[in-house]
């Protein structure tokens, strides 16, 4: 069946063409060096910038591997009273846009916010409230929003460990924890640091979070390059920077995925670790502490909020932009997974090194920040737009421009981010095709109809599915791209989140806030069910 | 050229995978209701046969045939869902989305939902699964995958039913016991069978006929017993059971010259005086006897149950092995006499057959 591989290798290289424009226009930027702004980066930006992203990458990849991985521990390797809640309640905060603590904490931690006035009263004037619009806040709210990624990693590998090597660890004289030291977590490091290197993607490439906290990094410096100086060669010289450090965490994170497959081992259910007393206790609040920042602070503060103002912002309005986010998630899902299935396809027979190659490097756009892709996106439509009216002038005719903001650049931007998305769960259940099933139904007398309506179409359905909602989960929440590719009056709800946050109106983005963490949620309880 | 009992004729196949020629002018012809095995190492091309059958793979030359019917020739090809032909895969191939009721009668689209349930029931009892219809195929075991997969393929009332290697993810216990169970319900029902092994054992317990493939090329196309007793070449004889091969030379007719003095046998090939040979010896030609006329010096002794596996080292350095009662122990280093049974003496000319044979023997 499909034998017809030359439309599909034509659709794959159309693909890769499509996510490698971008990079090229970022990496092919220097060419144009406005030395103005450039002087005005160096002076008063450009070394905090740095500075800021090192202690990013310092502070969040320390933090998220310490806490997800302890986190890990405790709910694979011990028992204590709520273990098995916390078991999967630990990757609730993987719903929470990382804009949305934000701008939750900012309110909390202010001067006359709830956590300013508990700490003043319980502890008037011993210990003074933190600064929560510092460093230490902003690495704090990325390590609560992404150490899920560490802790779902680092959870699976203990999982899979099994406790075999443990025992046969302290058959040969070492304690549970010094077994765990020695055995289960060398053997778990490859997932771990995978989990690190996808944290701190997901650190470089935010925009809302550190807008809202004004922390100056690469993704506000290419936002402002853009909409103060109007500069789109010195926002895409800024990227580029910014796009070697995520390549640097992708390739990082690949290299580790790859070595994690080695260590599989029987499942059998591990012995668990015993907490009594007060050690039992004192983990059950340590860890509700962090499920408490983490989660259940941001949505009881959005629903505190949300109801105040449901009665006014419940209107018209609010549905557009409902209408809005559908739409534009719904045909990315589209594209997205149209793009991964002729890329599964195309991959599936393994034999041609070429479209093995082609499959690794669209798979690469999703290490590329949304402001980054945004910017390239521009650039290639600005350059597109003005090749279009000289030819349209040449030929005598009125030249109609083509808009840089627009909902096919969003589609755009949105292809190249999250067909990798859409190609893992379209990809994992193409394999569970084996070519033996289609021969068998063959010999059973089934034609190439018969194979696709009873073979193909009702394996593929679920994982289709999975990737049409994950892509679309996904678009709703991203922020930077369509913040800045959007036409006119495209408001979405992160838009919308973003824009009243950061003008310090909590109570107007709580309504769209929640949304969207109530369809994040979604995806959280398909992977929770999966985890089990 | 097919004779009227001849259900189905492999006439001179040839099967490439681009420049690379698996199979070679190869010819069977299988009677109806006979059981077939196709033996030989990974790599030998009897999966590439057996794919042809099925229509799976293209043959570039020479014709399949059934019941006088083209299947297959360099220039038709009947595809594989009109072939009416079972299929057991390695792999089972059981659909994970589909019910073990589904999953059996995947063939019978047209039948309404009373006959599939019928038709599913009788199957299952037959391949000793009755009552697990409605599980899926995730949930048995290996064992039982593969008895689904026999009852599926046997849905369809097959003509000829295929068998890629389909024992080989079981244990060896669960092994023997299957084959044994597909080799009477295929023989009960009078289908014909071809099936794929690379384990000799396998094909002894199943087989009417085997034949015995390396490098694309049939080596001999006959029964178990010939194939251990009577090898044609001295492939087939390294490759089915055990065994060492003795030099010697030729002596006027049927007297051999070796280590171990002269040997007297009924020679079946027809070699000149002096030519340099070498003989096979099989462990079970082996007898030990205190007034035997040879001696050897036991080196290694592995206990199988009822018998020991003997290697005896000859006073020339050349060893054998020696099957022997377990109860007749003997100690490892002690010296021993034995007699050799050569009724049936099988001897390989030297220069002519390294050249011929011992080269791909090498191989392993």
């Amino acid at each position: 069946m499909f034998k017809e591989t030359s439309l599909l290798h034509l659709t794959t290289y159309l693909l890769a063409i499509v996510v490698a424009l971008p990079f090229l226009v970022i990496l092919l930027s220097w060419g144009d060096i406005n030395q103005e702004i450039w002087a005005h980066l160096l002076d008063y930006l450009f070394l905090d910038l740095l500075t800021n992203t090192l202690w990013l990458i310092i502070g969040v990849g320390s933090g998220v591997l310490i806490l997800g991985t302890t986190l890990a521990w405790l709910t694979t390797m011990c028992d204590f009273p709520g273990r098995s809640i916390f078991d999967w309640a630990l990757m609730l905060p993987f719903a929470i846009p990382a804009y949305v603590l934000a701008f939750v904490m900012l309110d909390l931690f202010s001067y006359g916010g709830s956590f300013y006035q508990a700490i003043d009263i319980f502890f008037g004037g011993m210990i003074a409230p933190p600064d929560i619009q510092s460093t230490a806040g902003v690495i704090t709210v990325f390590v609560l929003v992404f150490y899920p990624y560490v802790y779902m990693l680092a959870r699976t590998a203990f999982i899979s460990q099994g406790n075999r090597l443990l025992e046969a660890g302290q058959s040969l004289g070492l304690t549970p924890l010094q077994a765990f030291l020695r055995i289960a977590l060398p053997m778990a490091r490859p997932a771990i640091a995978a989990g690190v290197a996808l944290a701190l993607m997901e650190t470089l490439a935010d925009f809302g979070a550190v807008s809202i906290f004004n922390y100056d990094t690469f993704t506000l410096a290419i936002y402002t390059s853009w909409d103060d100086f109007r500069s789109l060669s010195t926002a895409a010289q800024l990227s580029s920077l910014l796009l070697l450090f995520a390549l640097m965490a992708l390739f990082g994170e690949r290299a580790m995925r790859g070595q994690s497959k080695y260590h599989q081992t029987s499942g059998r259910a591990p012995y668990r670790f015993q907490l009594t007393g007060w050690r039992g206790w004192g983990t059950t609040i340590a860890i509700s502490l962090v499920l408490f920042f983490s989660f259940i602070t941001p949505v009881v503060q959005l629903l505190i909020w949300g109801a105040e103002v449901v009665q006014q912002e419940l209107n018209s309005r609010y549905f557009e932009m409902l209408y809005h986010t559908l739409i534009l998630g719904g045909s990315a899902a589209l594209l997205a997974v149209l793009g991964a299935f002729a890329l599964a396809m195309a991959r599936r027979k393994r034999e041609d090194w070429k479209i093995e190659w082609v499959g690794r490097l669209i798979t690469l756009g999703y290490a590329l920040p949304g402001s980054v892709l945004a910017v390239g996106i521009m650039i290639i439509f600005a350059k597109v737009g003005l090749a279009w009216s000289s030819i349209v002038e040449w030929l005598g005719g009125e030249a109609t421009s083509i808009m840089m903001q627009s909902v096919a650049a969003l589609l755009f931007a949105y292809l190249v981010r999250f067909l990798t998305v859409a190609h893992g769960p379209v990809e994992s259940s193409l394999e569970q095709i084996k070519p033996s099933m289609e021969e068998a139904a063959r010999s059973l007398g089934e034609s190439n109809g018969g194979v696709i309506r009873r073979i193909y179409l009702p394996i593929l359905t679920p994982g289709i599915l999975m990737a049409l909602l994950m892509v679309m989960i996904d678009v709703m929440k991203e922020l930077p791209a369509t913040y800045l590719l959007r036409p006119y009056g495209w408001d979405t709800f992160a838009v919308r989140t973003y824009e009243m946050a950061s003008e310090g109106m909590w109570e107007h983005a709580a309504l769209p806030a929640l949304s969207l963490v109530l369809v994040g949620l979604l995806p959280v309880i398909l992977l929770v069910r999966r985890s089990r | 050229m097919t004779s009227p009992e001849n259900h189905l004729s492999l006439n001179h196949i040839q099967c490439r995978y681009g420049d690379n020629t698996v199979v070679h002018n190869l010819s069977l012809e299988i009677k109806r209701g006979e059981l077939v095995c196709l033996l030989g190492y990974s790599g030998c091309g009897k999966t590439t046969v057996l794919r042809a059958v099925a229509g799976f793979e293209p043959i570039h030359n020479g014709s399949i045939i059934l019941n006088n019917n083209l299947l297959s020739s360099a220039t038709e090809q009947i595809p594989a869902e009109k072939r009416n032909f079972g299929m057991v895969f390695q792999d089972y191939a059981l659909f994970p989305h589909l019910n073990i009721e589904e999953n059996v009668t995947f063939s019978l689209r047209k039948e309404s939902r009373s006959v599939r349930h019928k038709q599913s029931e009788e199957l299952l009892e037959l391949v000793g699964l009755q009552g697990l219809g409605a599980r899926h195929p995730h949930e048995l075991s290996g064992g039982q995958q593969q008895r689904v997969a026999l009852a599926r393929a046997l849905a369809q009332s097959p003509e000829v039913i295929l068998m890629d290697e389909p024992f080989s993810n079981l244990d060896v216990e669960l092994r023997q016991r299957l084959a044994t169970e597909v080799c009477e319900i295929l023989k009960t029902r009078g289908i014909t069978g071809i099936m794929v092994t690379h384990d000799q054992h396998e094909a002894f317990a199943i087989a009417d006929r085997i034949a015995v493939m390396h490098n694309g090329i049939i080596q001999q196309w006959d029964s178990g017993y010939n194939l251990y007793h009577k090898p044609a070449n001295r492939f087939v004889a390294e490759f089915v059971g055990q065994g060492a091969l003795l030099r010697g030379t030729v002596h006027g007719d049927g007297r051999l010259q070796t280590e171990l003095g002269e040997i007297h046998g009924e020679e079946r090939q027809a070699l000149t005086d002096g030519c340099k040979v070498e003989m096979l010896v099989r462990p079970d030609d082996v007898t030990f006897d205190q007034e035997g006329r040879h001696e050897a010096t036991i080196i290694r002794r592995n206990f199988l149950g009822a018998e020991s596996l003997y290697t005896l080292q000859l006073t020339s350095g050349e060893e054998i092995l020696g099957l022997i009662p377990s109860h007749l122990q003997e100690e490892v280093g002690k010296s021993v006499r034995f007699n050799l049974d050569m009724d049936n003496m099988i001897v390989f000319a030297c220069n002519l057959d390294r050249a011929e044979n011992m080269g791909t023997a090498h191989e392993h």
